[in-house]
């Protein structure tokens, strides 16, 4: 993400990862041990209390308590981390940084629509992937690119856009709207974007055209690992969905406790730097 | 006026776990560590020029500040605990995020520039990080200064309509 992007871009990122880290939250406290700990007496300095209407939250700032397990406060990478690290700070001083603002509608998991949002514009592909096995990616590199990607997608079948066309030609504009290729149509060799909207003036920048045939070799390189990551994801939300159905959640209020943690001195060599 | 605001997130998705932060990692090196059964470790690195504020959320549409947690940088890190009780139980899921504004010259304490002090916005409820929490057109210490509501669009809005003309 450039320093420069708007506010909303920032939000649109974060958005994004909190989407998707529960999953990944869920596997690893799995495998976490659970540190045994006696229940602790925190001592009250302040509270307040908030209304949401089915449940209240009640927030009290304590004094910090004296966990038997001391915490670990954040550290900049130091000097020597980062040296240690060298190859990817390598890659990253010879990378330039773009965002990548997308949203597809995916058409019967097969053909998807793609709106590219480049130099206050909108630009329409259509591509023969499956943008859903890429709903969890928010960042890909290519040669000398580090992509940050905002992605945004939905999913229509095609009886639902022919039922779309025949209302629009009768009501809107005496023809069909919207026209979905078959997957046949694309190449057999992997994925592929096509402009649908070429003319005078309508041309791509050529940095969005090199940010699709990035993504377009990710999408090929990862695809069965995305297809395996989406289906984990797809049979992980069912099951929850399931077990909410069968348990559904009863509104209960909220105790939260806060409290600062001592944090140790700036460890030397990190000169500011996370 | 060049302000820049960073959001920072971070997920307890109960139980929770430990985010080890990469080096280089840009995101101000933020990590949740599990301290205990219901306890949590919030930690990130105050960079100097930047004034942080974390809000918690259980479905992340509404986003609520910690009322008196207002932190400067001053290349160091910073850390919060957080616990819950064994009794309510925790939240099935529960979100923190970290926000940051560089600090703009002139007043410090007033981030967004509107009148009351970030502390005092905290206090109210309206944003530290946004002059016109409700979005009515004024400003939130002008609000207050005339007895107004700064969350609620109770200002009436007033259009300003110019016509002309010209004879030939």
């Amino acid at each position: 993400m450039k320093a420069s992007a708007p506010r909303m871009a920032v939000c649109a990122v974060v958005w994004t990862m909190a989407l998707h880290l529960p999953r990944v939250n869920a596997q690893q406290a799995a495998e976490a041990p659970l540190p045994a700990t006696p229940p602790i007496q925190f001592q009250v300095l302040r509270s307040s209390r908030i209304d949401l209407g089915d449940h209240s939250i009640l927030i009290n700032r304590v004094a910090p308590p004296n966990l038997p397990t001391p915490t670990v406060p954040a550290t900049a990478p130091t000097d020597a981390e980062i040296a240690a690290d060298a190859g990817a700070e390598a890659r990253r001083a010879v990378k330039k940084g773009e965002a990548l603002f997308l949203s597809a509608t995916v058409f019967d998991r097969q053909v998807s629509e793609l709106r590219l949002f480049a130099k206050g514009r909108d630009y329409t592909f259509l591509a023969n992937i499956d943008f859903n096995l890429l709903g969890g990616m928010w960042t890909f590199e290519t040669a000398d690119t580090a992509y940050s990607v905002m992605l945004a997608v939905t999913n229509q079948t095609r009886s639902e856009v022919e039922v779309f066309n025949e209302w629009a030609s009768k009501n809107i504009l005496n023809k069909a709207v919207k026209r979905i290729p078959a997957p046949e149509t694309f190449s057999k060799e992997g994925s592929e974007f096509v402009y649908t909207a070429e003319g005078p003036g309508m041309q791509p920048p050529a940095e969005a055209l090199a940010a699709l045939d990035g993504l377009s070799r990710y999408y090929d390189v990862n695809r069965q690992r995305l297809a395996d990551d989406y289906a984990k994801g797809e049979a992980a939300r069912i099951e929850r969905e399931q077990w909410l159905k069968e348990n559904p959640p009863v509104p209960q209020d909220t105790i939260i406790y806060y409290w600062k943690e001592t944090s140790a001195p700036a460890p030397a060599g990190t000169k500011g730097k996370p | 006026m060049n302000r820049r605001f960073l959001l920072l997130l971070c997920v307890l998705a109960l139980p929770g776990t430990l985010f080890a932060p990469s080096a280089g990692d840009p995101n101000e090196g933020i990590r949740l560590a599990r301290t205990g059964t219901n306890t949590y470790s919030l930690s990130w690195w105050g960079r100097l020029g930047r004034t942080y504020f974390v809000q918690h959320s259980e479905d992340l549409a509404n986003w609520i500040y910690f009322a008196d947690l207002i932190e400067p940088g001053a290349n160091a890190p910073l850390s919060y605990g957080f616990g819950f009780p064994a009794s309510p139980p925790p939240p099935a899921r529960f979100f923190l995020r970290v926000i940051s504004g560089d600090i703009p010259p002139g007043n410090p304490d007033d981030l967004d520039g509107d009148g009351l002090s970030n502390a005092d916005e905290l206090l109210r409820g309206t944003d530290p990080l946004k002059s016109d929490t409700d979005g009515d057109g004024l400003k939130d210490g002008d609000e207050i200064a005339q007895s107004r509501n700064p969350l609620s669009a109770d200002h009436p809005h007033v259009g300003l309509f110019v016509f002309g003309y010209s004879t030939p």
